[in-house]
């Protein structure tokens, strides 16, 4: 008999595939799961209800492939789809492919996406909101000349950015006017190249700021609550490493600032789901808009730590109409979490990826520690995907605590048959500066010579 | 025991959902098991054992048989409509670019067209059933 409950196609892999298999049982929700060929043994294949084999390893022949998704939700009859993060989650032709073939997608409005998207076009609906943005140029800079314009109101140094850009490229520091020119013929070409776009703008380089984020919720009844700050800062090439809440750096009455800000930003772009509010927090104490993300992150474990709630249940439940489980004076933090990354990486080697089987595998466990993670003993990693192998988050009753406990967690793990950044990770939570809380984006880096020294 | 035989037996567990099947016939016994629904696979696999050296090695497929698969998950269908007779069937002689089968997904029939040539062996899928990307449609012994 079939049944009348909707049904969650999942487009995605690895650990995220695996948590919303999860939170689809905990809601009682049947659960079909796309996968590649490289994909076929993974836990989330297995423990989904259903499962469909949609093309070959690499991402552009499957987990990229809008029309085979669609096809396998035609299939299984799903209701709605859950596009995890990367892939094509924050692809609003996706969002809209969905909403034409009466499929669910779960997450904001297709042009939501498309508006935060486009970087440029992000900081001018923020600013119209009111929200305060990095000091920058007025949308796209149309050549170097317009550049050296906007950095001689602004002052030296600047940063260079594509407008359609993530995760480091298409980005120049500039320090002065005399290296303007090729900074911007050299961005252009990497944004093109990466995103199709070569368009940029400028924005006042920040030194050494923290990356602090707030999460989001917002259902489609016009309520929107956040859910607490992140600490991101610890990062190497833009690739978080570590995450932890609350951050370290804000007082309450920061935090409450920071919290209402991310709400406008949300309410100015009609956000309906889970987003999450990037700001910069400058040494002096101001914080600038930098960037909204569309989608669940993969840190969202620590917000949960703290507050108790389900993200990607409530996702779905948004999803399907509901409104939000919570209202602001309803969210409550408790202690500290703190999320370490695991990527099959070797640090020694300039963090060169390690495919390859993994022989043995032993999580850790005990109060406080949650391993979110697709491994198992004879899991083949493959070469098509990123590098992550899981998240080990724990909580404590203070950041003292927690700190310990993830040091305790991490010694614990066993992974066996790739190199890991592991070891790393425990150095980089013994830094003085973290253990004092004063870090900032620029931390890892700086140290890193020290870090692998004695690894 | 014939391969089509144990095709059969194959085509009677997925009907019946079974998930182990043991067959005993004069010296020859077949084991076949398959995957449960709750990791479902659309392909079911099969298992043999040999107790004798009966003549069965002659009836597996030649080591010259090539396999067209589905380029896409959607629902397989034999011809271009229920009216019509299927494009190819077991016999036939495929060339490079011969229309074998459709797979439809979104209401768009994907014609499937050979990449092989060949004499069409058996036909792996059910008219009308759902397949996914990469499973075996047509059994061709290559020229």
């Amino acid at each position: 008999m079939e049944s009348t409950l909707p049904k969650i196609l999942i487009a995605n892999r690895g650990e995220i595939a695996l948590r919303v298999v999860r939170a689809c049982r905990e809601l009682g929700l049947p659960s079909v799961v796309v996968f590649s060929e490289a994909d076929r043994e993974t836990l989330a294949v297995r423990l989904a209800d259903e499962a469909v084999c949609i093309g070959r390893g690499p991402a552009t022949e499957s987990y990229l492939k809008i029309e085979r998704i669609i096809a396998a939700a035609e299939l299984t009859r799903a209701s709605a789809i859950h596009p995890g993060y990367g892939f094509l989650s924050e692809n609003a032709h996706f969002a809209e492919v969905c909403a034409e073939c009466n499929l669910i997608f779960i997450g904001p409005l297709a042009r939501s996406i498309r508006t935060l998207g486009n970087k440029s076009a992000a900081r001018t609906a923020m600013l119209a909101a009111g929200v305060s943005v990095i000091p920058g140029s007025d949308g796209v800079v149309q050549d170097a000349q317009d550049a050296l314009r906007w950095a001689d109101k602004l002052g030296y140094p600047v940063l260079l950015k594509a407008v359609s850009g993530g995760g480091g490229k298409g980005m120049r520091i500039v320090h002065e006017e005399a290296g303007m020119v090729s900074s911007f013929n050299m961005a252009s070409q990497e944004a093109e190249r990466a995103f199709s776009d070569g368009l940029l703008y400028l924005e006042k380089f920040q030194i050494n700021p923290r990356h602090v984020e707030f999460q989001l919720m917002a259902d489609r009844h016009g309520n929107v609550v956040h859910l607490g700050d992140r600490d991101c800062s610890m990062q190497r090439h833009h690739q978080k490493l570590i995450e932890e809440t609350p951050c370290t750096a804000l007082t309450s009455d920061l935090r409450q600032k920071m919290g209402e800000t991310a709400i406008n930003a949300a309410r100015a772009v009609d956000y309906v789901g889970a987003g999450t509010v990037e700001f910069l927090l400058s040494p002096d104490g101001n914080y600038y808009f930098m960037e909204m993300n569309t989608r669940l992150q993969v840190e969202h474990p620590v917000t949960e730590m703290v507050t108790g709630a389900d993200l990607v249940r409530e996702q779905i439940s948004i999803a399907l109409g509901d409104k939000l489980s919570w209202r602001q004076k309803d969210v409550r933090f408790r202690g500290h979490a703190i999320e370490v990354r695991i990527n099959a990486e070797d640090p020694r080697r300039n963090f060169a990826p390690c495919p390859g089987k993994i022989s043995a595998y032993l999580p850790p466990g005990g109060p406080g520690v949650r391993v979110d993670s697709h491994l198992f003993s004879g899991y083949t990693v493959p070469p098509y995907y990123d590098s992550m192998l899981g998240k080990i988050i724990v909580h404590g009753s203070n950041r003292e605590q927690a700190l310990a406990r993830s040091k305790n967690a991490l010694r614990e793990l066993v992974i066996e048959g790739v190199q890991t950044s592991r070891d790393f990770a425990l150095k980089l939570l013994s830094l003085p500066q973290f253990v004092s809380g004063e870090y900032h984006s620029g931390t890892v880096e700086e140290q890193m010579t020290n870090v692998l020294a004695e690894l | 025991m014939e391969v089509k035989t144990i095709a059969r037996l194959a085509d009677i567990m997925s009907q019946h959902e079974l998930t182990e099947l043991e067959v005993h016939e004069g010296e020859v016994l077949i084991r076949l098991s398959r995957e449960s629904a709750s990791a479902r696979n659309l392909v079911a696999p099969v298992v043999l054992e040999q107790t004798s050296e009966a003549s069965f090695a002659k009836e597996v497929p030649a080591a010259k048989t090539l396999m067209i698969t589905a380029p896409m998950p959607g629902t397989f269908y034999t011809s271009g409509a229920p009216e019509l007779p299927a494009f190819v069937k077991e016999g036939d002689h495929v060339g490079m670019g011969t229309i074998v089968c459709i797979v439809e997904a979104m209401k768009v029939m994907n014609e499937v067209k050979s990449e092989i040539a060949g004499m069409v062996g058996k036909i792996l899928a059910k008219n009308g059933s759902p397949v996914e990307f990469g499973q075996p449609l047509f059994e061709i012994k290559i020229d």
